[in-house]
């Protein structure tokens, strides 16, 4: 089981790395192709948007580890480790009642855009949000994993690994 | 305060307080927001993903994100940290002077504070203590100070989410900047100079007249990507976001077929590590437009426009007013939320006082620029402690001086917009 996540882990970094590549080219290909050969694409804007936009939600739910995700910890590291861990896995296994309460209205939703399409790909936009709903599934068990594994015995690594890398990425303001 | 409006702020607190990830606290406040009112929760997703595939020019910031990390694994750190050290390294504290100033410069090219601060920043932290004998809490107060200038110096990826957010141009906003982020730049560096007594720092070595030539001819060529990147956007030959991946691309051949300090395996590293910031910085502004779906809902911006209009205040009083809500703010939220959620709230009430948007845009990020280095919730202070082990009271002691300085520059700043609008209006954006 812990192999398979493993490869899975390497797999959708490697798929994250690809698209970000992606990204990069076609911005240099539109440019390109505007300014050196005065054939502007169009569709490249609309393109590289979509496929920022996979990005973020993509990495962020299979990339990126929990400590990587800003967080604000003041309050949390005023507690004593063995207080910590109750409060993290209180509100991890609440974010993931509260989204899996609201799966099936957003779901339905997302469904329901299949009617509409972007603008120059024609792309239908329940395919293009899906990635959304992707995300808010693997966030919730994700958050529902480390809440159980929080409460069990074996929590002490679990929480170290948590809060010591926390500060090590963050986000780029 | 409705129903709905509690239940959004009460979800959105307690799972911040209870660190879960601000983003996700957000987007479960949303569905809170959404529950309580009664509206269909599938507009969290129409929310989000309408919002995001919506605006262009938030795709710059990846570009502006890959660029800067393609310059920091070229190495350009060192050749700037030279050719800095050759003007401002003969003055007492000169190593404290030289991390202002390589910081002014890498700020040209990376929009980010966090990446200045991780990138020349370590650097500088590493010279100061070896060369320049500072103590290690005031070496991370110092590079901490500079790298606050980096997303007021263009290009910025806060002005880029601002812009978005105002309807301001990223073109005026990133003039806007230039003037006080050098103004930044020099209230550090005079504040090193008065500190430099106290902690009896040694002035810099003399460069050998000889040296000089080689050492400014090898920071030249770094020095063409902020003039490609910002020349190109002024222009108006590239878009914004345009001109960030131009400016990556010509990151990458010079680190490559100029200075050959980029190895093929270091691709790979620089567009993880790039997508790693861009997914947790864009998913914050992704799961922010949730929050300020309710609050426009609410009605909470027209609200606060009613009250100023009774209070009658005038524009400086507001501006003044504003300073000091984001500072107190800025002490304990994060810069992100300050700008996402408190922002949008005040910009109609700037906009009815008839304030100029980019001039109140330029003070904003000042305002939540000096909150990164603000305790007790500094989030620089906090990168830098842990990379750099030193702990944090003593770095919060020895930051105080700085973020005091920056304060009254602050003040300056707004006392007297033209300073930051000279720029733009010079060039013809009003």
């Amino acid at each position: 089981m812990l192999r398979l996540v493993h490869i899975w882990q390497v797999a959708a970094a490697l798929i994250a790395r690809v698209a970000m590549m992606l990204v990069f080219g076609m911005f240099i290909y539109g440019v390109g192709m505007r300014y050196l050969f005065d054939k502007p694409q169009s569709w490249v804007d609309e393109a590289v948007t979509i496929l920022a936009v996979w990005l973020v939600f993509w990495t962020a739910a299979f990339v990126l580890k929990w400590s990587e995700l800003i967080s604000f910890d003041i309050l949390v590291n005023a507690f004593p480790r063995h207080i910590q861990r109750f409060l993290i896995a209180a509100s991890a296994i609440a974010y993931s009642a509260v989204v899996g309460a609201a799966l099936y209205p957003i779901i339905d939703y997302v469904m329901f855009m299949k009617i509409m399409t972007t603008d120059m790909l024609l792309l239908r936009l329940d395919l293009v949000y899906s990635i959304f709903v992707v995300f808010l599934i693997a966030t919730a068990l994700r958050s529902a994993v480390l809440g159980v594994r929080l409460l069990l015995p074996t929590w002490p690594p679990v929480l170290a690994d948590l809060l010591d890398a926390s500060a090590e990425v963050e986000g780029s303001l | 305060m409705t129903t709905g409006l509690w239940a959004l702020v009460l979800v959105f607190l307690t799972g911040t307080l209870l660190r879960l990830p601000i983003a996700l606290s957000m987007l479960a406040a949303g569905i809170a927001y959404f529950f309580s009112t009664g509206q269909d929760i599938g507009l969290l997703a129409g929310q989000v993903m309408g919002q995001m595939t919506g605006i262009y020019v938030l795709v710059a910031i990846p570009m502006f994100i890959l660029a800067a990390n393609v310059m920091n694994a070229s190495g350009i750190s060192e050749r700037l940290w030279n050719a800095a050290n050759v003007i401002v390294g003969r003055a007492r504290g000169g190593t404290g002077h030289v991390t202002v100033l390589v910081s002014l410069v890498f700020s040209s090219m990376s929009g980010s504070a966090v990446t200045d601060a991780s990138g020349p920043g370590m650097m500088a932290i590493r010279m100061m203590r070896q060369i320049g004998r500072f103590p290690p809490e005031m070496a991370v107060a110092v590079a901490a100070a500079a790298a606050v200038i980096a997303p007021v110096i263009p290009p910025s990826i806060p002005m880029v989410i601002y812009a978005m957010l105002s309807g301001t141009s990223v073109g005026g906003l990133f003039l806007a900047g230039i003037v006080p982020g050098l103004l930044m730049g020099v209230t550090v560096m005079l504040t090193v100079r008065l500190l430099a007594d106290r902690y009896d720092l040694p002035p810099g070595e003399k460069i050998p007249f000889a040296q000089v030539g080689p050492v400014m001819g090898r920071a030249a060529m770094p020095m063409t990507l902020p003039v490609l990147l910002l020349g190109g956007i002024w222009t108006g030959v590239f878009s914004p976001t345009e001109s960030a991946a131009v400016a990556a691309l010509w990151a990458m051949i010079l680190g490559t077929v100029v200075f050959r300090s980029l190895r093929a395996r270091q691709f790979g590293e620089v567009f993880d590590e790039s997508l790693r910031q861009t997914a947790a910085t864009m998913l914050l502004i992704s799961s922010a437009y949730v929050v300020n779906y309710a609050i426009a809902n609410e009605g909470l911006a027209a609200a606060l426009v009613g009250l100023i209009d009774r209070l009658d205040l005038t524009q400086t009083q507001f501006m003044l007013v504003m300073n000091v809500l984001l500072l107190g703010l800025g002490c304990f939220l994060d810069g992100s939320v300050i700008l996402l959620v408190v922002v949008p709230l005040l910009l109609p009430t700037a906009r009815s006082l008839g304030i100029d948007l980019t001039y109140f845009g330029v003070v904003v990020i000042i305002n939540f620029m000096i909150g990164l280095i603000t305790p007790p919730y500094g989030l620089i202070l906090f990168v830098l402690s842990s990379l750099t082990r030193v702990p944090l009271p003593g770095i919060f002691r020895a930051v105080t001086p700085f973020f005091l300085a920056l304060i009254v520059l602050l003040l300056i700043l707004t006392l007297v917009p033209g300073i930051i609008l000279f720029l733009p209006h010079f060039f013809g954006f009003t």
